[in-house]
């Protein structure tokens, strides 16, 4: 019988090992170096928002350069925050309703504020607020402040955004600073689980920062059933796709319910009107645009949810999913990976938020716009 | 649709459940070929297997290896009873006709096989009435079937001749490496294998059978995934919008993309399958042998899933052929009885594939380009002579367009395969008849061109001394194993589905 000696398996040990090392170094720095990611660094360190009077570069890996400007109240808008020139649109909400990754020019509040102008003929600008999560901060902990902060730019609208990450972010919003951590297992306890569990996490973390690993999952998640599959695997973060609801996203709905809540009683001293909006994910989109039903699975679940607690407060809804739905390839109006729509997402969400936003009594002389399968999302 | 969350016949024919013909609710979690489990399944069990030498110790770990990767299939013990009747009456067949010749019961037992694969499979053509309607395993019913056929046959021609025991038949029949899509195995090689003179194993074998194994999980889930990707790619832009020349050029993109990502996907399973079965000491026959590379269609037919040609030529082809000569005498007459036998033999290999008419269509698509080929060298061999023939398929140029033929033939054939007689339609009126035309006769000269090429550097590979480096060769199955390992992390499971698992 023939053998290999030991220093044969030696040989074959360290070849595997360093095509490994190579392979995984040369796809890294070839991705780093051809999709380049720039944070915004106008993010204040100390509240949440935005430093004032600061502009940034900011780009994610699966899109292109852009420029933040950032207003003398730390608000994504190009006009000044001081006395409105027409009517004034503040929004609330957190990095979609931002504009996240798109220039300013292809964000939904520019978009919306040029066409809204042109239809009203008067100026219509839309003061942006949104906020965004940070390690330090849990934006609904503050969302009351930010409403006053709202309300004191004396806006004719109130537009409220939301996503269903922002929802489920509740869940870590309303645990922070009340860490529930259970006592650990008797097989955790053992030196050889910690070690290899620590390895896991730490295999694990550098999957995530990984470039390379970022450019294979867009690429996979080219395929619309492979997206919507994995997506579906998310679990918790997902469920809000599954019917009926599991016991924590009806407590983040509760929540979502006595936000609102909050809102429109805000709002309401001040006679504004509050009009909410509920952005759908791509894999959400795909789900609703797909004709073929799945057990167990109803991607309206949410948006019927929202809408219903929308109406019970007497709120103007402007539904998202619907038009998003309506497209041949939904998932092209994201970013696969990041998750947030880009510039042609931006625009399918400016034509529901103008076609909405005109139904309303404060823009009761503007001309109807266009419908949302006439939009040009490029 | 189908309860496990999978699609049937809405995009195309791969996504057809595999548990069951009538797509019912998968219960077990099923070990993919593809994938962690079955690799570290395959490690664990050859481990085991090789652990003794007693013979007696290796069947029953191959048995339970056997089991319990059809058991994988569904937790609902009724799921299996179909297909364990199906054994059991294969096994006494096979053991009544170990006692003596018995010419009717033999065509019997095969009528009552064959009916029973129908009945199971839910052919089309028998009525709806008679169908199990509870869920029920089909997994590899094909296959089975072509071993049990084989087994009867081969019995009642003495072909066998020790006493068939019923572990023997069981491990011979849900071997696990080959059960899902093949390769289909004589049972006299089987058996020498398993019994007889068991083959060596030794570092080295090991090294190149689990090399294999990561060669073909690489092809099924790296390059096959892609060429589906694009194949999907090119389906969805094909439209009346677009220009003619970008219509043409999707259209061939359609025909062309589909037989490689088939070849990918289907070989890189055999791949998988046959390092599995070498660590179990057993040699799988292999399915392909350069396809693309053939020169007429009767020759794509000899070196595409190879197995079961191979067993339609010994089991249909050779008796039809004999029958035919012994019943009409004439030696003018008996190229054309060749013709007819593989028109009837190689319409079977496609009508195989499915119960619908496209696969009969496909069936026939088959049978004519292979038939049609048998006449046309005939003919030709009337015309130029032997000898003017054979210096006509030595020219280089008249190779590599038979070549580029061949492809084309078998790349427009798939059209029916995997997809349906309205999207046929549509692609038809879409491109309309000069479209077709173009796109075909393009895709000729551009095979023509390319295979050639193709062929060119696979031979500068092979004559390589680096080709044969203990070194590279780790090196690029370390390569592919940490794609494959970072895309199956990824995916979170591995996918996509093999092909044949289907049928």
């Amino acid at each position: 019988m023939r053998q290999l000696g030991p220093r044969d398996y030696a040989i074959l040990a360290l070849i595997s090992a360093a095509t490994a090392i190579t392979l995984a170094g040369f796809f890294e720095i070839s991705a780093r170096a051809l999709f380049i990611e720039l944070s915004d660094s106008c993010q204040a360190t100390t509240r949440i928002g935005f430093v004032p009077n600061c502009t940034s570069l900011q780009k994610v890996a699966e899109g292109p350069v852009v420029t933040n400007h950032y207003n003398e109240c730390g608000f994504r808008t190009a006009e000044s925050c001081g006395p409105k020139p027409g009517i004034r649109v503040a929004v609330l909400g957190t990095s979609i309703s931002r504009g996240y990754a798109v220039a300013y020019d292809e964000s939904f509040g520019a978009r919306s504020s040029v066409e809204l102008t042109k239809r009203c003929r008067r100026p219509v600008e839309f003061q942006n607020l949104s906020i965004t999560w940070t390690e330090n901060f849990a934006a609904w902990d503050q969302f009351d402040r930010r409403v006053g902060e709202a309300l004191g730019l004396n806006p004719d609208v109130l537009l409220f955004m939301l996503a269903p990450w922002d929802i489920w972010k509740y869940q870590v919003a309303s645990s922070s600073g009340q860490p529930s951590i259970s006592a650990p297992r008797k097989f955790e306890r053992l030196p050889f689980y910690r070690f290899l569990h620590s390895v896991s996490e730490y295999l694990r973390d550098q999957r995530e920062r990984s470039r390379a690993v970022l450019i294979l999952r867009h690429l996979i998640l080219e395929d619309q059933e492979t997206f919507v599959r994995l997506y579906l695997k998310n679990g918790d973060e997902s469920d809000y796709l599954r019917t009926p609801f599991t016991d924590a996203w009806r407590r983040r709905l509760e929540f979502v319910d006595s936000l609102i809540g909050r809102l429109v009683q805000q709002a309401g001293s001040e006679h504004v009107p509050v009009v909410v909006a509920f952005v759908p994910f791509a894999a959400h989109a795909l789900l609703a645009r797909s004709s073929r039903g799945e057990a167990g699975i109803d991607p309206f679940a949410l948006d019927r949810a929202i809408e219903a607690t929308t109406a019970r407060y007497h709120a103007q809804y402007i539904d998202i999913i619907e038009p998003m739905s309506r497209l041949s390839q939904p998932a092209e109006m994201y970013y696969s990976v990041n998750g947030h729509p880009n510039g042609k997402g931006n625009a399918v969400i400016a034509a529901a938020v103008n076609s909405e936003l005109l139904k309303n009594a404060a823009l009761k002389d503007c001309v109807a716009p266009l419908g949302v399968d006439k939009v040009d999302v490029h | 649709l189908c309860e496990d969350g999978s699609y049937r016949g809405a995009e195309t024919k791969e996504r057809v459940c595999a548990i069951s013909s009538t797509c019912v609710a998968r219960k077990g979690h099923d070990v993919n070929v593809p994938s962690f489990q079955f690799f570290a399944f395959v490690l664990v069990g050859a481990a085991l297997y090789n652990s003794s030498k007693l013979s007696a110790w290796r069947q029953a770990v191959w048995l339970i290896a056997n089991l319990s990767f059809l058991a994988s299939f569904s937790t609902d013990p009724p799921a299996f009873l179909p297909l364990t009747g199906f054994l059991f009456f294969g096994f006494l067949s096979v053991r009544v006709l170990q006692i003596g010749r018995a010419p009717l019961l033999f065509v019997m037992i095969v009528l009552a096989l064959l009916l029973w694969l129908f009945w199971l499979k839910k052919y089309t053509f028998m009525p709806d009435n008679v169908f199990i309607t509870s869920p029920y395993v089909t997994i590899g019913l094909s296959y089975v079937f072509f071993r049990v056929v084989h087994l009867v046959i081969d019995t009642h021609q003495r072909a066998i001749g020790s006493a068939l025991r019923p572990i023997e038949y069981v491990n011979y029949t849900l071997n696990f490496t080959s059960l899902v899509s093949g390769p289909i195995q004589r049972y006299q090689d089987y058996r020498r294998m398993q019994y007889v003179d068991p083959l060596a194993l030794d570092e080295f074998i090991i090294g190149k059978a689990i090399e294999r194994m990561i060669l073909g999980f690489f092809k099924v889930s790296v390059v096959s995934m892609v060429l589906l990707h694009e194949h999907k790619v090119a389906i969805s832009a094909f439209d009346q919008g677009q220009p003619l020349v970008w219509k043409i050029l999707t259209a061939m993109s359609i025909i062309a993309i589909y037989p490689i990502y088939l070849y990918f996907n289907f070989s890189g399973y055999t791949d998988a399958v046959i390092g599995s079965a070498r660590l179990f000491r057993l040699e799988l026959p292999e399915n392909f042998d350069r396809p693309f590379t053939s020169e007429n269609f009767i020759n794509f037919w000899s070196r595409w899933h190879i197995t079961l040609s191979g067993w339609l030529k010994a089991y249909v082809y050779i008796p039809l052929l004999m029958g035919l000569m012994r019943r009409y005498e004439s030696p003018r007459w008996e190229p054309y009885f060749g013709a007819f036998a593989f028109f009837v033999t190689f319409f079977l290999v496609g009508a195989w594939h499915g119960q619908t008419s496209e696969f009969l269509f496909f069936g026939v698509l088959q049978g004519a380009g292979v038939s049609l080929n048998k006449l046309y060298q005939i003919q030709m061999t009337t015309i130029l002579h032997r000898k003017g023939y054979r210096l006509l398929c030595d020219n280089p140029l008249y190779r590599a367009l038979s070549r580029g033929l061949t492809f084309t033939w078998f790349a427009f054939t798939l059209l029916w395969f995997w997809s349906d007689w309205g999207r046929v339609a549509t692609f038809g009126q879409t491109l309309g008849a000069s479209g077709i035309a173009i796109a075909l006769g393009a895709l000729v000269v551009g095979s023509t061109v390319i295979l050639p090429v193709g062929m060119t550097l696979n031979a500068l590979v092979d004559r390589s001394t680096l080709a044969s480096s203990r070194y590279l060769r780790t090196a690029i199955a370390t390569g592919e194993l940490t794609v494959l390992t970072t895309l199956y992390v990824l995916l979170d499971s591995p996918t996509p589905e093999i092909v044949y698992k289907a049928f």
